[in-house]
């Protein structure tokens, strides 16, 4: 920056809650900001908000507290502007059963200025998806790389893909992730895709965040995530040096426990020499197994401590639940 | 876009169309058969008087019987087909957007919501107000084929079946049934309370007539109590003139003559002279214009709320 202030990160949110009006707290104080030019994997299990995180940034959802900002646009008070930035592929394919493949780029064209029609359409020729075909002959893979093909016809320089990968088969994801791939290459995009498929995530990304009980469970880099984390097999005591973060039954049903580096420690320790490194699959169901335990905590708590309406203790419970 | 439009909302666009279309054909083929046996205006006062045809008259009975039954069919629709296709249009215009999820894909390329709901809503008004334009027009030839001896404009016969009123209802009706689709995001809710707001809407709308246009209490010349009215105008309401000119209603009048009296022909020999209160014909423009204000006024408010309920609501 010339006058040396810090970059404007791409996505910002700050104290995020979002309370639908069923009383569903779908986010809760979330702090977040994704840099410029980085790729970040949202992982997390069905109703940990991960949608509704999206919908904020597209102006879709408006956050009960807290804010957003899509390159220091606020998405809800200044729309125009935040989508002017923004490529969204939402959770399910939302294209018209009645418009061809090609009648969908000339409606993005005719609704979005300076959409690349051209290469939308080399994009999908590319994966041999005809563009004369209605959504209907489509299948759920190519629906979604339709959907793709529309947010980078955009040029937007922030790409929000809500699961677009969730119902495709693997050689769809393959082909999906390639040309997602070779798009953000192209033109340095910004990427938060939500997934949950870890592997994915992996494929691409260079940032892992877990969401759960609408709350930020972990953040960290890809590369160094695996340094900092353990996992041990079976029953076993906690290795000094380090710290429990989760147990969970592996595919065969064997305990597994997620460890970790404290921070600021060192690399070496006797603990570490014990517990294998983790995968990322185990950081991230880890991660989970502790925000549920959290939750059923603050619930404890909350059954004995929230009754006393009035209280600090109570309002601190509630506002946690 | 019209061209997207049109295949996004094809059935309904081309049902409302060939709805609309076909009653106005229709009203022009009956006015054109009516018009091809028109029987002589001294034949019809004729009949009128005698119930039969006069000397040299023959063509009274068929041209009568062309009435009723093919003219007498089309009115009913006249009063339906523009609430109908208003309703059938405006109600999917936007609930099938949010409904079918397709509003997340519009709404998050498109900078300006306005501009995408008035890049659907104005062609589709303006293609309604067109149709309903047209079979406007074919009604009023069709009210002057009915009634030959008085000029359509100078009659409030079949008033709100022809001319401005048809086109600002249905107007009214695609209005309100947008908003009721943006507000509910689901067609088949939308559709049928729009129905219901409709019938509501019209039972209301009816009942303001005529809007406010200057009316006049009359009495027959003889003060009895069936009464003729001025030709071409309208009775608006009826009660009874007291000895000091005031109005009754029915239940004052009851009430004021003494008990047993029930048949109002009595009441006049207690000085209530039967009364009714009529507007003129020469005030049509005036009550059409006056309607036709209120209405697009309506549907302008419709609008506007549709716009702001875009602008707010989620895309699904």
């Amino acid at each position: 920056m010339v006058d040396g202030s810090a970059p404007v990160p791409a996505l910002e949110a700050g104290g995020l809650s979002k309370r639908y009006r069923r009383g569903v707290l779908a986010l809760q104080a979330v702090d977040l900001t994704v840099a410029a030019g980085s790729i970040t994997g949202l992982v997390g299990p069905n109703a940990a908000g991960k949608s509704t995180l999206m919908k904020t940034f597209v102006g879709f959802e408006r956050p009960t507290a807290g804010e957003v900002r899509v390159h220091g646009v606020d998405p809800w008070r200044d729309r125009a502007g935040a989508l002017d930035r923004l490529g969204y592929v939402p959770q399910s394919p939302s294209l018209y059963r009645s418009l061809t493949v090609r009648e969908h780029l000339d409606l993005a064209a005719h609704v979005r200025p300076g959409f690349d029609h051209v290469s939308a359409g080399e994009h999908l020729s590319d994966i041999d998806i005809p563009l004369h075909s209605r959504p209907s002959s489509l299948s759920g893979g190519q629906q979604a790389q339709v959907m793709l093909a529309i947010a980078l016809g955009t040029g937007a320089d922030v790409l929000l893909l809500d699961e677009p990968l969730a119902s495709l088969d693997p050689l769809a994801r393959t082909e999906f992730l390639a040309l997602l791939r070779s798009a953000i290459r192209e033109r340095r995009a910004t990427v938060l895709l939500t997934s949950h498929i870890v592997t994915d995530i992996e494929q691409i990304c260079d940032r892992l965040i877990v969401l759960g009980i609408g709350r930020i469970l972990f953040d960290d880099a890809l590369a160094t995530a695996p340094a900092v984390h353990r996992a041990l097999a079976g029953y076993q005591t906690v290795p000094d040096g380090l710290v429990e973060v989760g147990r969970f039954p592996d595919d065969s049903g064997e305990p597994i426990i997620l460890l970790r580096t404290p921070e600021g420690s060192g690399t070496a320790s006797s603990g570490e020499q014990v517990a294998r490194p983790a995968t990322l699959d185990e950081i991230v169901k880890g991660y989970l197994v502790a925000g549920r335990r959290l939750h059923r905590a603050a619930a404890t708590c909350c059954a004995r401590w929230c009754g006393s309406s009035g209280s600090s203790t109570a309002s601190s419970w509630r506002a946690w639940l | 876009m019209v061209w997207l439009l049109w295949k996004q909302y094809r059935f309904e666009l081309a049902s409302v169309a060939l709805a609309i279309g076909a009653l106005t054909v229709a009203a022009v083929w009956i006015t054109l058969r009516l018009d091809e046996i028109r029987p002589l205006p001294e034949c019809l006062e004729y009949w009128m008087e005698n119930g039969g045809n006069g000397p040299g008259c023959e063509d009274v009975r068929p041209w009568l019987g062309r009435l009723e039954e093919e003219a007498g069919q089309i009115t009913g629709l006249l009063l339906f087909i523009p609430m109908i296709g208003g309703i059938l249009l405006g109600s999917v215009l936007v609930s099938r957007e949010i409904e079918h999820r397709t509003a997340q894909l519009s709404w998050s390329l498109s900078a300006s919501r306005r501009r995408w709901l008035a890049e659907r809503v104005l062609p589709v008004a303006a293609l309604l107000a067109v149709l309903l334009g047209a079979l406007s027009i074919a009604a009023e030839l069709l009210q002057g084929a009915r009634d030959p001896s008085v000029d359509p404009r100078a009659t409030l016969e079949g008033y709100g079946l022809r001319g401005l009123p048809l086109v600002s209802r249905g107007l009214a009706v695609f209005s309100g049934a947008v908003l009721l689709g943006a507000l509910f995001g689901r067609q088949l809710p939308a559709l049928i309370l729009a129905l219901a707001v409709s019938v509501a809407g019209a039972w209301a709308i009816l009942g303001a007539f005529p809007y406010g246009a200057p009316t006049e209490w009359t009495a027959s010349d003889g003060g009895g109590y069936l009464m003729e009215i001025p030709e071409g105008s309208r009775a608006v309401g009826y009660g009874f003139r007291s000895e000091d000119g005031t109005i009754l209603t029915w239940d004052e009048a009851y009430a004021a003559v003494p008990t047993g009296l029930s048949d109002p022909e009595q009441w006049i020999y207690r000085n209530l002279t039967p009364v009714q209160e009529i507007v003129r014909a020469e005030h049509l423009l005036q009550i059409e214009l006056r309607e036709t204000s209120i209405l697009l006024a309506g549907a302008g408010l419709a609008l506007l709320g549709t716009f702001l309920v875009v602008d707010r609501r989620r895309p699904y």
